[in-house]
């Protein structure tokens, strides 16, 4: 494997279709989605930070318990600041925010962390590829949940803090409903993932 | 007891106490946001109240606290509830009197940008609203009796 083929963090939702259930259901807004998929990233660094500092002291038989105990516990942690923020946006999330707990821990990088050494074959920290795909997290869940609001509803909702998200409206109708649905956004994430993807083959064949 | 008995004890002890410490500050965590959700739900209600005094917890799947409401023309009861659909969440806080009669509904804030702007509209849209506003209703005169 080439040295830009290891390096390559690839995005988690549009190329491993992780935690696509919790996002489609959580992130039908602007709002909802930069609040989910931020919910993520923060755990899934928070968890990739300290797992590495227990594995010393830890032993094996105990590190996956451990691991999920404490992916659960930032969850709840992120869900009361969500709350203290904005409680409509905490209602909207209501029973995925827990589920953050899971989303995180299925990052790849992550999950290749706790199994292997604090730094990866090619000497990078894991940590700095922790970060970048909770990045990608945040990103996708952000176009997901903003994309569908736009051209679902013709309006995009900003997470501000206080009882409602701020609001804009570009049109006076929802042009597509179906896509706040769940059901049309795993449609939308259908489109999302064929276009990623055909992007992706392109690049490796322009290398090539 | 062998000395790896021993090991094995200490360590699920260290772990069993990781996890207590865990729960400690998940239950301080907790109080500080339930202090600062009733503060808010306080808020929320009191828009024509004089005062207003939480009256425990509620065992419901949509709201949490009763609020008894003294004002000069008499006491009222006041709830706040979310609902939620896939397509759109609200948060909304009723006031009753303490025969459990709706007196005013509020839209207090919503994730969706095509909800109605008229309360009772906006909680319409939702399936299941009627049956969480009559509970209320039975928690405020629940309250209500409790309270007098």
């Amino acid at each position: 494997m080439s040295d830009s083929q290891e390096s390559f963090v690839p995005n988690p939702v549009l190329s491993g279709l992780v935690g696509i259930c919790p996002l489609i259901a959580a992130a039908n807004s602007l709002a909802e989605g930069v609040m989910y998929g931020l919910g993520t990233a923060l755990c899934a660094l928070a968890i990739g930070a300290s797992v590495p500092l227990l594995k010393d002291r830890l032993p094996d038989r105990l590190r996956a318990p451990a691991t999920l105990c404490l992916s659960a516990f930032f969850a709840l942690c992120y869900a009361f600041a969500l709350r203290l923020y904005s409680p409509t946006i905490a209602a909207g999330l209501w029973i995925y925010i827990p589920l953050l707990a899971v989303s995180s821990l299925s990052l790849l990088v992550l999950r290749r962390t706790s199994s292997k050494g604090r730094f990866g074959t090619d000497g990078r920290s894991r940590l700095v590829d922790i970060a970048v795909e909770a990045l990608l997290f945040l990103l996708t869940a952000t176009v997901v949940g903003g994309l569908r609001e736009l051209i679902g509803l013709g309006t995009l909702s900003i997470p501000t803090q206080g009882p409602s998200p701020a609001r804009f409206f570009f049109t006076e109708w929802a042009p597509l409903r179906i896509l706040v649905s769940p059901a049309g956004g795993f449609i939308f994430l259908g489109f999302l993932v064929a276009v990623y993807r055909t992007i992706i083959r392109a690049t490796r064949r322009r290398r090539t | 007891m062998s000395e790896k008995m021993r090991e094995k004890i200490l360590e699920n002890l260290a772990a069993g106490s990781a996890l207590g410490f865990l729960t400690l500050l998940i239950a301080v965590f907790s109080i500080v946001v339930d202090s600062r959700s009733i503060a808010w739900e306080k808020d929320a209600l009191a828009i024509s109240a004089a005062s207003v005094v939480a009256l425990g917890r509620v065992d419901d799947p949509d709201f949490d606290r009763v609020y008894a409401i003294r004002e000069s023309a008499g006491s009222s009861y006041g709830v706040v509830f979310s609902k939620r659909s896939s397509r759109a969440s609200a948060l909304f806080g009723a006031t009753f009197s303490p025969k459990g009669e709706l007196r005013e509904l509020m839209l207090l804030g919503s994730c969706s940008s095509r909800l109605p702007t008229n309360p009772k509209d906006a909680l319409d849209s939702f399936t299941g609203s009627e049956a969480t506003l009559s509970r209320a209703a039975n928690a405020a005169a629940t309250a209500a009796e409790a309270d007098s």
